[in-house]
């Protein structure tokens, strides 16, 4: 009787260590699915952030822009204001700033057209400032996306991946879109004025 | 890229003296070796002792055969090719290079990032300036010398050597605070982790994983390491064997390159190849890289900001 008491309480304690582990599982990974996701709204504010900025260095440029070329001045603006529809940017989809950043992306390729119509352009000290300054904005903007996409694909990775995608199934978390540069145009950007 | 036809001509010269000098120890050999089996058939002690002397000669003979070519040769490659390739890459800059202990414990260990080591030595330093940088680049043997005592009370000091790169790069513009990014896989005899209060969390997992940061002034932190900093990081830490840490002290930054020890010895024996060259021309390069990567010659390290 002895012995068959000790085997039940080692049985008994082997359940009980491994419920236990499997709890200690369970909350670890329901904790790292909700710190993550603070990472993934921390990375898409600085993308916002970045996009924010080069919008309104893009405008001053073109604010330049426009003491010289009038008519380049409103259809590059018009361009840009197409995209952003006057949205604010932190309530676009990732698409909507996705193509957002294209469209500048173009715009700036739009005016770096125009300063080779316009030496004096190209002369003006606060324009090239402005320049300097839209340059080390795409930079950012381009690393707040790399950055944004790490963090969403070793999320997603996590929902997809068995066991830790019976959590994230049970919590209801789903994958999350990543920042996608459009492909890049085979055909020179076409500038009509 | 340099050209390296007249080192290869005075490898060519050595290796020619060497291939005399070692068909000539053969001969002596040869002529020792017919001695021999001559007093094997008919012993003469005359004869054992000239065999002996034959033999000696030989071994005297292939020791400077294998010395005296190479003898000289990795300085002067080091003399004509390394020195030659430091004008290259920094492009008429002053600079100035001393082979050993350019750099003292003190001058590297000002950010307080190095646990005080039991040995410690530096050599090929170069100090220069690049893009408007005065830049340091030196390697350092840290050593740590831990002692045994085993059960019979015998003592054993075995010692330690954690080799590295140590770069020091000098802003125009004091930030009064330090910044301190530690890759977490190095080693805490080395390192000292703690170095400021505050610790930071960055937005990207991959960096948080990879390093431990912590700061004086988490607005001046946010200031300086903003996504384009975080990626250029992780980039060179990817790209680069070794555990890279940089501390910001002031107006210094420290770039550390541990566990990496890189060694160019020249020999007449190894063709010199566009591979040896490529390497040397890395390794001077790196803190050049390292100042265009994180963009140090931009006005937001300097008197203005663009931030401003």
């Amino acid at each position: 009787m002895e012995i068959w008491g000790i085997v039940l309480i080692v049985i008994v304690a082997i359940i009980v260590i491994i419920a236990v582990a499997i709890i200690a599982w369970v909350i670890k990974t329901g904790n790292w699915f909700r710190q993550t996701k603070v990472k993934i709204d921390e990375a898409k504010s600085t993308i916002d952030v970045s996009l924010t900025k080069r919008f309104d260095l893009l405008t001053k440029s073109l604010a330049t822009v426009k003491g010289y070329a009038k008519h380049e001045y409103e259809t590059i603006t018009k361009t840009i204001e197409m995209r952003s529809g006057g949205n604010k940017i932190s309530d676009m989809s990732m698409k909507e700033k996705s193509e957002l950043a294209q469209s500048m992306t173009d715009a700036s390729k739009q005016i770096n057209v125009v300063l080779e119509k316009y030496p004096d352009l190209k002369a003006n000290e606060q324009f090239n400032r402005l320049q300097l300054q839209i340059a080390d904005c795409e930079d950012n903007l381009q690393a707040s996306r790399r950055i944004f996409n790490s963090n969403v694909s070793i999320y997603n990775q996590r929902i997809v991946t068995f066991p830790s995608s019976i959590i994230a199934n049970h919590h209801g978390y789903k994958k999350e879109d990543f920042f996608e540069a459009e492909a890049a145009k085979k055909e020179d950007v076409k500038i009509e004025f | 890229m340099m050209k390296f036809d007249a080192i290869e001509a005075e490898r060519q010269r050595r290796l020619k003296t060497f291939k005399t000098l070692l068909l000539v120890s053969l001969g002596f050999l040869v002529v020792s070796i017919i001695l021999f089996v001559i007093y094997y058939f008919n012993p003469n002690s005359v004869l054992m002792v000239i065999a002996f002397f034959v033999a000696v000669i030989f071994f005297i003979l292939l020791t400077v055969a294998f010395s005296l070519p190479n003898n000289g040769f990795n300085k002067y490659c080091k003399d004509n090719l390394e020195k030659n390739i430091m004008n290259d890459v920094f492009q008429g800059e002053k600079y100035s290079y001393t082979e050993k202990n350019g750099v003292s414990f003190k001058e590297m260990n000002y950010s307080g990032l190095f646990l005080i080591p039991d040995d410690f030595e530096t050599s090929d330093t170069i100090r220069t300036t690049y893009k408007g940088i005065e830049l340091t680049l030196s390697d350092y043997i840290f050593t740590r010398i831990v002692t045994h005592t085993d059960s019979k009370g015998n003592t054993t000091h075995t010692r330690y050597p954690f080799p590295g790169r140590y770069m020091a790069f000098n802003l125009e513009r004091n930030f009064e605070s330090g910044v301190a990014i530690i890759d977490k896989r190095n080693n805490n005899m080395v390192f000292n982790y703690k170095l400021y209060k505050e610790p930071l969390d960055f937005e990207s997992i991959d960096f948080n994983k990879r390093f431990y940061a912590t700061t004086s002034n988490k607005e001046k932190a946010f200031y300086l390491i903003r996504p384009k900093e975080i990626m250029a990081l992780l980039d060179l830490s990817n790209l680069y064997k070794g555990h890279i840490s940089n501390v910001l002290v002031n107006h210094t930054i420290y770039f550390i390159i541990a566990d990496t020890k890189v060694d160019f010895s020249f020999n007449i024996f190894h063709k010199l190849d566009e591979g040896i060259v490529k390497d040397i021309y890395g390794y001077y390069e790196l803190p050049l890289k390292i100042i265009d990567s994180l963009n140090l010659a931009a006005e937001r390290y300097n008197e203005k900001s663009l931030d401003e």
